[in-house]
């Protein structure tokens, strides 16, 4: 729908309420839990196996211009730069849009500042490949191969060329950690990566690494409103039994809230 | 370029708004541009230096908030009977087209990127150099053959661009995407194994969808009536009925996590509220 | 007997070159020595045919071409399938491009068939050309409400008052169809600013991977129909009584499918084997 039925936008204020309430209860000190998610971990794994290895990292972050998806892919991208700043370890992005390119070169940048080794920071290591799908996954292929990558990590959204990227990775040896919200490519990376972060673990992303309060507040009041999508549903399916058999007055029968128009 | 002079014409900025008509010359619209970046770029910039530090993130916030809020009040104002669109629509269509034009200037940059890494590739002869010059060559005669082809359109012009086309964009793209069903049968070999009792499913599972989707798993149950109980186990029906049913159900599953991360991202952003990447830097 | 085990377990290693080899092989079998099987026409592809026979005659319909080279296999035997189906039955469309690449390849096609089957462009099809994917949405929304107004021009500058077929088409509700044949997620934005609002039926032409994201949508009435893939564009042909390259392509995907099935057995039974003298 483009415009918003009464009860859409009802519904969606519960949800942003939850989203809402449990960020500032976080600012305000409460101590959240947030579960283990291995993928998550295997990030640092991966660039520690780099810097043992003396070879850099790959980081793909999708192929989405600046959306959602490809700003959260940003925020692991200054996770893994850090970190490999601190080793004085390569990281090679290959991007697939420009915009994208001098935001990653920037990120790149500090890090390296950060870690008292700016001159160790290489622009060329920030590359825009191509904005044709798979002439970037081909000149990713061809990165993987030529530099020889010991980790490779896929955090953003990707299409069919993810199977290209992550079967090269594995060609070559690369430890695979991959992350995406496009449903249509987890089974790819599931067979071919060692580490797949899958669905809304994506999005959790930069709130398990950084634990900073806000993102951890969010992550839960995201949790409570899965919970309510679930008890409309259960509702739902109650009711649509219950009508279906004649058990239920019509007027009780509320489900046609929930149509378009 | 219509909808340029239009969005300018419209916006009212000191020479291409009030001076200059939609129907004036090109070259007069190319002045009044670069006379109008400079009056109303310069303005802006200078008020901008002028904020303290820590205002400029407010300021921000108070422009992300604003923007943001045109097109999250026009998704829940009801729209006029029989229109899907209310007073606030032609707003968002315009803020639309504003950030498509300062989407474009990235064609730009991601030229100026590619030359300058094979430019400095050729210049040094670092390893790899003559792929840097397979590239220049490659861009300069598609650039060529098009702009020949729209400039002057003959038929040694258009099938000059076809080959090119063919040769250099469509069929490489092919092959690589042909690439992917050789990796789908080293990856689906090497990783399904049957390691545990939801493996196995999974692999049964992926065994009836992939017979139920070619002519060959029809052929096998072809004998099994196609009516009745008995025809649900044709391959198929099953297939089908896999897909409509548990996939589709654990679709709407992930989808349904997948958006709400998206939604409170999106609020976090919206509301400044974002952490970590650019968010905390100092402006 | 330990040979035997030994020979079983090296069936989880087999080089991928030689996978690689076998699936060439299995693959140009079929299209060498011209086999097929009977195609099935699944309630999916019998729905998009349906959708496109019950177009009203005073309606045109849309054909989205957003595919690129890399999905030709797939996207333009649906295409090619699609059209020949409009031409046939006598339906007026008109092709829009939100892919550089797919306006050439719809202009192409539609071209090859209108000559084909004795076709006029302008009177039988129009071809809008291509608008940039970052204006899609501002273009679903213009076109629904003033389709002249947004679309303006044809892909050759005439402008749509001049062309017969699209006198007296005013907006969306003059569209009957719309067809999208694509590899990218356009599809989610025809249901929201076209089907949602106005109810035009649609009908979805992906490549194989993205159809089983699709079923919700099918199964909610959003598309009417769907071709999934290249076996979806050999089911059209089957119910346009043809065998075109899509039906003599599908006995290719048979035998690459039983490839994969046969090549995941034989891995797992050295895999059992294996484990099995582990345990030993």
């Amino acid at each position: 729908m483009s415009h918003a039925t009464w009860t859409v936008a009802i519904f969606e204020a519960i949800l942003v309420f939850f989203i809402l309430s449990k960020i500032f209860l976080a600012r305000r000190g409460k101590s959240l839990y947030i579960r283990k998610i291995a993928g998550l971990n295997a990030i640092d794994e991966a660039v520690g196996r780099a810097t043992e290895m003396g070879r850099p990292v790959l980081f793909s972050p999708g192929i989405y211009p600046l959306d959602i998806s490809t700003l959260q892919a940003l925020s692991i991208l200054k996770h893994v730069t850090n970190m490999a700043a601190k080793y004085r370890t390569r990281v090679i992005v290959p991007t697939l849009d420009a915009v994208i390119q001098t935001m990653a070169e920037e990120i790149s940048k500090e890090a390296y500042a950060a870690q008292g080794v700016p001159e160790q920071f290489n622009p060329d290591d920030i590359r825009f490949l191509s904005n044709n799908q798979f002439a970037y996954a081909s000149g990713v292929v061809g990165i993987l191969n030529r530099e020889k990558v010991a980790s490779s990590l896929l955090f953003g959204y990707f299409a069919a060329e993810s199977l290209i990227l992550a079967e090269a990775g594995h060609n070559v040896g690369a430890v695979q950690v991959a992350g995406t919200p496009a449903f249509m490519q987890i089974p790819f990376f599931l067979t071919t990566c060692d580490y797949t972060i899958i669905g809304d673990e994506f999005y959790a992303a930069s709130a398990y690494i950084s634990r900073e309060p806000t993102l951890l507040g969010s992550l839960v009041g995201q949790d409570y409103a899965k919970a309510v999508i679930v008890l409309v549903i259960l509702a739902g399916v109650i009711t649509a039994t219950l009508s279906q058999f004649g058990l239920l007055p019509h007027w009780m029968n509320w489900l046609h809230l929930f149509n378009p128009k | 370029m219509p909808i340029l002079r239009h969005i300018l014409y419209f916006l009212r900025p000191p020479v291409t708004g009030f001076l200059l008509h939609p129907s004036s010359p090109w070259y007069l619209w190319a002045l009044g541009v670069v006379a109008d970046f400079i009056i109303v770029g310069g303005i802006i910039f200078y008020l901008l230096k002028l904020i303290p530090n820590r205002g400029r993130k407010i300021f921000i916030g108070i422009v992300t908030f604003l923007c943001g809020a045109v097109y999250a009040v026009e998704f829940f104002i009801p729209s006029k009977a029989g229109k899907d669109a209310n007073f606030l629509t032609p707003l968002t269509q315009q803020v639309d087209m504003v950030t498509t034009i300062l989407y474009a200037f990235a064609v730009g940059l991601g030229v100026y990127s590619l030359i300058s890494f094979h430019g400095k590739k050729i210049a040094k002869m670092r390893a790899g150099w003559p792929n840097s010059l397979a590239f220049f060559i490659a861009f300069l005669a598609l650039m060529i053959a098009g702009f020949w082809k729209d400039a002057a359109p003959s038929k040694i012009s258009a099938n000059l661009y076809d080959l090119f086309f063919k040769v250099g964009v469509a069929n490489p793209g092919a092959t690589m995407f042909s690439i992917i069903g050789f990796y789908i049968i080293s990856a689906a070999y090497r990783a399904f194994r049957i390691r545990s009792a939801e493996a196995t499913l999974m692999l049964v599972a992926a065994f009836i969808v992939m017979l139920g989707q070619v002519p060959i798993g029809a052929f096998l149950t072809h004998q099994i009536p196609n009516h009745g109980v008995w025809g649900f186990f044709r391959f198929e029906n099953l297939s089908y009925w896999i897909l409509r049913v548990p996939n589709m159900a654990a679709q709407r599953g992930v989808s349904f996590g997948v958006e709400i991360g998206a939604l409170a991202m999106s609020l976090r952003l919206w509301l400044s509220l974002e952490r970590g990447s650019f968010f905390e830097q100092e402006l | 007997m330990n040979l035997f085990l030994n020979w079983l377990e090296k069936l989880q290693h087999i080089d991928s070159r030689i996978l690689y080899l076998l699936l060439a092989v299995v693959l140009a079998i079929p299209l060498v020595f011209n086999m097929s099987l009977p195609i099935p026409i699944s309630p999916a592809a019998q729905g998009a045919y349906d959708a496109v026979e019950h177009i009203p005659s005073d309606k045109i319909a849309i054909v989205s071409v957003n595919w690129s080279s890399g999905t030709e296999a797939e996207n333009q035997p649906q295409m090619d399938a699609l059209i020949r189906h409009l031409f046939l039955r006598h339906k007026k469309f008109a092709i829009l491009a939100f892919d550089p690449q797919g306006s050439k390849f719809g202009e192409d096609t539609a071209a090859r068939l209108s000559k084909e089957l004795g076709k006029t462009y302008g009177k039988d099809w129009m071809d809008f050309g291509f608008r940039p994917i970052e204006n899609m949405v501002l273009t679903m929304q213009g076109m629904a409400r003033d389709l002249p107004g947004t679309l303006v021009s044809d892909i050759h500058g005439t402008p749509l008052s001049a062309i017969p077929m699209m006198r007296g088409v005013k907006d969306i509700h003059d569209v009957g169809l719309i067809a999208d044949i694509t590899s990218i997620g356009t599809i989610q934005a025809w249901i929201a600013f076209i089907y949602g609002p106005y109810r035009t039926p649609l009908v979805y032409a992906p490549t194989a991977v993205m159809a089983p994201e699709a079923f919700n949508m099918l199964d909610a009435g959003q598309i009417k129909g769907m071709l999934i893939g290249m076996k979806g564009a050999a089911e059209y042909e089957k119910l346009l009584g043809r065998k075109d390259f899509a039906t003599k392509a599908t006995a290719s995907l048979s035998t690459s499918h039983l490839l994969i099935i046969v090549m995941i057995i034989l891995g797992n039974v050295g895999y059992i084997s294996s484990r099995r003298r582990r345990r030993e």
